[in-house]
């Protein structure tokens, strides 16, 4: 009697598990490449225009219908319109060490360019002139708070030397 | 060893940094020690020439182009060696917008990175070269307040 031979029968056995050692590989270059890199801190423009140096030597141009202009003193903020003193602006103390405007002050600014500006709804121009010490955060704070008026053309004058 | 779990929070970084990868080249982002002053402004920044000015130096993309301490050291309003760099910038800028096709695309947006403790007279100074030299749209580059 003859014998089945048994057949061996061989599994290959194969393992599904994903590798994802080379994935990690990549991963641990990658990330750290990106976090290097990375920009956290949102930056944002403020657009100006400067007028056009070759006006200068033209006629004058026309004055603006409304002057509205904030004077940044190393003792006080001023609110002028049309040269006229809307409000004087005492500045703290602290904010004499060139801080930006406090709370206090920038309220106060606040009001008194919503009440220059209630009159002349169309302007949304403002001079700030500054001080040849005047340190930059407190322009761009001053900046802020024209903008937040409804003022956002605002235009840079030295207080020494006129118009940029 | 399983690493799915350690997958997943490799992925969700991943994504996450992806996300905030500002991809504008270095020219975007303020040279070593220079703070930029706090804003609201909302407007986003564009490419531009960058005009960086720290306490110590004025900045031309990133290459140094003369000292706080030399520019207001002159009487004039205008800085000689930023209006000199001002001036091979505007010509390398009109030499690529003719390549480019288009002679009257170029652009003269400039970017300020001014550092918050800067004095005016230095802004004064650098935007009245700028004006000289012909780039009137000028953006003051601000950190976003949260």
């Amino acid at each position: 009697m003859s014998r089945r031979r048994k057949r061996r029968v061989f599994r290959q056995i194969v393992n599904c598990d994903l590798e994802l050692r080379p994935l990690m590989n990549v991963f641990i270059v990658l990330i750290p490449m990106l976090l290097m890199s990375a920009v956290f801190l949102e930056i944002r423009v403020i657009e100006m225009t400067l007028p056009r140096a070759a006006i200068a030597d033209e006629a004058t141009p026309p004055a603006p219908p409304f002057d509205l202009a904030i004077r940044i003193r190393a003792d006080a903020y001023v609110v002028e319109a049309d040269g006229t003193q809307l409000a004087v602006i005492p500045r703290s103390a602290d904010a004499a060490g060139r801080a930006a405007p406090d709370a206090d002050a920038a309220q106060r600014i606040s009001a008194a360019l919503a009440s220059a500006g209630a009159s002349h709804p169309d302007n949304h121009e403002v001079r700030i002139v500054a001080e040849p010490g005047t340190r930059y955060r407190e322009i761009v704070a001053v900046m802020d708070l024209a903008r937040a008026a409804g003022l956002p053309q605002a235009a840079l004058e030295g207080a020494e030397s006129g118009s940029l | 060893m399983s690493l799915t779990s350690l997958m997943d929070i490799l992925t969700c970084l991943l994504f996450f940094v992806l996300k905030s990868f500002v991809a504008g080249g270095e020219a975007t982002v303020p040279p070593p020690g220079l703070e930029l002053p706090k804003s609201t402004a909302e407007q986003p920044m564009v490419t531009s020439l960058v005009i960086a000015i720290d306490k110590e130096a004025i900045l031309v993309g990133s290459e140094r182009v003369v000292s706080v301490h030399d520019a207001l050291a002159s009487d004039r309003m205008s800085i000689e060696p930023l209006a000199d760099r001002l001036r091979a910038a505007r010509e390398q800028m009109h030499e690529i917008a003719i390549l480019r096709g288009g002679a009257d695309t170029v652009t003269r947006v400039v970017t300020i990175q001014g550092d918050e403790d800067i004095e005016f007279r230095v802004l004064q100074k650098v935007m009245y070269t700028l004006n000289e030299g012909g780039f009137q749209d000028i953006a003051l580059a601000v950190i976003k307040k949260a």
